[in-house]
This record gives structure tokens, C-alpha cells and sequence, in this order.
């Protein structure tokens, strides 16, 4: 195909190489790196020679039981704070639409908390969750309960240490998805509500075939992205927890980073990263398949 | 010194003479094990950061109660295949 006067790709692929060159120079081939990495037995610093080594860091990792309970600990986090967080979002994106006063303070402190990094929000957490009758969520469930609460030490404890951890993550993440949905609801057209009322439909009615089909397109997004960003939990199990008590808040990327900067073993955390990658690959395309399939029936 | 670095002071006559670890200091135990001779040093090996790190791990675990002697041996066990994974550390020259 002869090239047009003003055929601009040349000039397009020079802007965009410096973008290019950064993305394959630290995302792509630190990602083929780790798989190559973990056929070997690399460790940090050491004067050994490298070693072609196989499958055998997999398998130390399949079967060590602190790896398989950060798989566990991973999923239910996934399964439990990405449907609560966006419902409460929702319910909240569905609260400040009604365009009380004051809605737009009542945003500003609802999205706060995303712009905090997490590790300082779990620095703050680490005081509300202080064991013992003067620490502040202690105190407060004793007042409340008036008195019948007896203190605990929310993160020494193997039950409570990853649901304390999952109320933390909630609470930073959950203006995010908030604004999001709120940006959806208000591009809601009012007549689709006015039309549904005149049918007869509730409100109850209006929400489950109004509001729900019309926010799929956010929603979907929030979803996917929720489940993804649940899966790197790494800084509030390192500052809170480091791995809970008996590895009841250990992730997979807490075992990884240990293993690479700790133990110095880069081998062994790069096979963590790529089974890890694997699962969440496979997890976001089974998500998003099943969004897609729901918009070509819509 | 140590209220500078708050570690343990290097003479007893310091130690009598510290607030955090004197007699009724707050971290007079790590005096008392000191010199009753219950503290080992550390081993001077290549492995420590391995070392030090399955021993951090274990000890939480053993805090919040998990059973001794199973969380020490799987410490055990994590530390031998360090080691035998570095090829016994090696001396180089």
C-alpha cells in the first residue's frame, strides 16, 4: 500500500516510544524474566552460580502449607470485599444522588480515604484496633454495648485478624467505587424513572430494572477492577499483621515479597508471582466473559 | 548510649545505672537473661537473613499460641533447605 502524503504512523510510533520503551523495559521483561526466574534457583546476593533447576520451586510452593493458606486467605478476601464494598458504594452513590444539601461535602469525605496511601491507613487503624479496654474500637463497642464487650486484640486474633483487615480495605476503597457509580447514576435519563412509575412500578421495582440495568457498564468496571486491586493486598498485612497470627492474614504477595527480600529467595517468589499471575488472569477473563455476555442479551 | 539506641548497656555497672534496664526498669528482663546466661548470640552465618526471618515468624506464631515444638521444627525444616539450597554457604574467597 503506497504511503499517503500525510501518513502520520512514523511520526506516532516516535511519540509514543518513549511510553513503549518504559513499559517493555519494566513491565514486560521483569514479567518474562519471572517466568524464566523460576525455573532457576536464583537467590539474592549470593556467589553461587545459577542454576537451571525445573519445576521445583512449583512444587515447593504447591505444597507448603503457609503458600496454600495465602491462596485461601486471597480468595475470601476477593469473595468478601468486592460484593460488600460495592454494594455499600452503591447504597451510598444511591443516597448522595437525592441531591440533599450538603451532598458535596458529604462526597469530599466519602472519597478522602482512596487518596490516603493504604499503608498510612492501616497506620491509623492500627491505633482503632489497639487490644485492650483503652483501645479505640474497644471502647467504643464497650460503650455501646453498654459494657458488655470484653476487649480483644482484633489483630492477634486468627478470626477476627482478616476480617478487621477486610473493614480496613473497605473503608479505603470504597470512595472510589462510590464516585464511580455516582457519575452512573446521575447519567441516568429521569424519564426511564418517570416512564417506570407510570407503569406502576415501586421503588424497589425502579432499582432492580432501572437503576441495575442501567449502571452495568460502571458497575462491570468497578467489579473487575475491585477484584483485581483485592488480590495485591500486601500493605496493611505487612504493617498490621506481617502474615497474622499463624498465617491467618498472609497473602500471596506478602509471601512473595518475604521470600524475595528476606529469605532471598528471588526463585521462589518469582513461581509465587506466576501462579499467582495466572490465577488472576484467569479470573479477570472468566469476569469479564460473563459481564460481556450479559450486555449482548441486554 | 542507651538512651540513645535503646539497647542493653555493655557494662553491669551501667546496667545498675539505666533507667530501662535497671532494677525496676521496664526491660530489666533482658538484663536478668543476659547475665543469668540464658541469651545465645546470634549465629555468625551467612543464612541469618533466613535465619532471622523464619525465627521472627515462628516466634509470633508461637505467641498467639500455635503448638512449640511443630512451628519450631517446620522453622527447622525451612532453615536446613536454605541451606542446602545454598549449598552449605560455602566459604569464597
Amino acid at each position: 500500500m503506497a504511503r499517503r502524503l500525510n501518513d502520520n504512523t512514523p511520526i506516532a510510533w516516535l511519540l509514543v516510544l518513549p511510553a513503549v520503551v518504559g513499559l517493555v523495559a519494566f513491565v514486560a521483561v521483569p514479567f518474562l524474566l519471572a517466568f524464566f526466574l523460576s525455573l532457576t534457583n536464583l537467590r539474592l546476593g549470593s556467589p553461587l552460580p545459577l542454576e537451571y533447576v525445573g519445576p521445583r520451586q512449583y512444587v515447593r510452593i504447591l505444597t507448603d502449607p503457609s503458600f496454600q493458606r495465602a491462596l485461601v486467605n486471597n480468595a475470601v478476601f476477593a469473595l468478601v470485599v468486592v460484593p460488600v464494598q460495592t454494594s455499600l458504594a452503591l447504597a451510598l452513590a444511591i443516597l448522595l444522588n437525592r441531591g440533599l444539601r450538603g451532598m458535596v461535602v458529604f462526597r469530599t469525605l466519602f472519597f478522602m480515604p482512596v487518596v490516603f496511601p493504604m499503608a498510612l491507613v492501616a497506620v491509623v487503624w492500627e491505633l482503632l484496633y489497639a487490644p485492650g479496654s483503652t483501645g479505640t474500637l474497644n471502647s467504643f463497642l464497650d460503650t455501646i454495648t453498654l459494657g458488655a464487650w470484653e476487649p480483644k486484640a482484633f489483630l492477634h486474633d486468627p478470626y477476627w485478624a482478616l476480617p478487621a483487615i477486610m473493614v480496613l480495605s473497605i473503608w479505603q476503597g470504597l470512595g472510589f467505587q462510590m464516585v464511580i457509580l455516582l457519575a452512573g447514576l446521575q447519567s441516568i435519563p429521569d424519564q426511564l424513572y418517570e416512564a417506570a412509575s407510570i407503569d406502576g412500578a415501586g421503588r424497589l421495582s425502579q432499582f432492580r430494572h432501572v437503576t441495575l440495568p442501567q449502571l452495568r457498564n460502571p458497575l462491570a468496571f468497578v467489579v473487575v477492577l475491585t477484584g483485581i486491586l483485592a488480590f495485591r493486598v500486601f500493605d496493611q498485612v505487612q504493617i498490621l499483621t506481617q502474615g497474622g497470627p499463624n498465617d491467618a492474614t498472609t497473602t500471596v504477595m506478602y509471601e512473595a515479597v518475604t521470600a524475595a527480600f528476606s529469605r532471598q529467595q528471588v526463585a521462589r517468589a518469582a513461581a509465587m508471582t506466576v501462579v499467582f499471575f495466572l490465577i488472576v488472569l484467569t479470573i479477570t477473563l472468566a469476569q469479564r466473559m460473563l459481564v460481556r455476555e450479559e450486555r449482548e442479551v441486554a | 548510649m542507651t538512651r540513645a539506641n535503646g539497647a542493653p548497656p555493655a557494662r553491669k555497672a551501667a546496667v545498675a545505672r539505666s533507667q530501662l534496664y535497671g532494677k525496676d526498669g521496664p526491660l530489666r528482663l533482658f538484663a536478668v537473661q543476659l547475665e543469668a546466661g540464658h541469651s545465645v548470640p546470634r549465629p555468625r552465618t551467612p543464612a541469618y537473613p533466613t535465619i532471622t526471618s523464619v525465627f521472627e515468624r515462628a516466634f509470633q506464631d508461637i505467641r498467639h499460641g500455635a503448638d512449640v515444638q511443630a512451628t519450631l521444627d517446620r522453622a527447622a525444616a525451612a532453615i536446613d533447605e536454605d541451606i542446602r539450597a545454598n549449598q552449605g554457604y560455602p566459604p569464597q574467597n
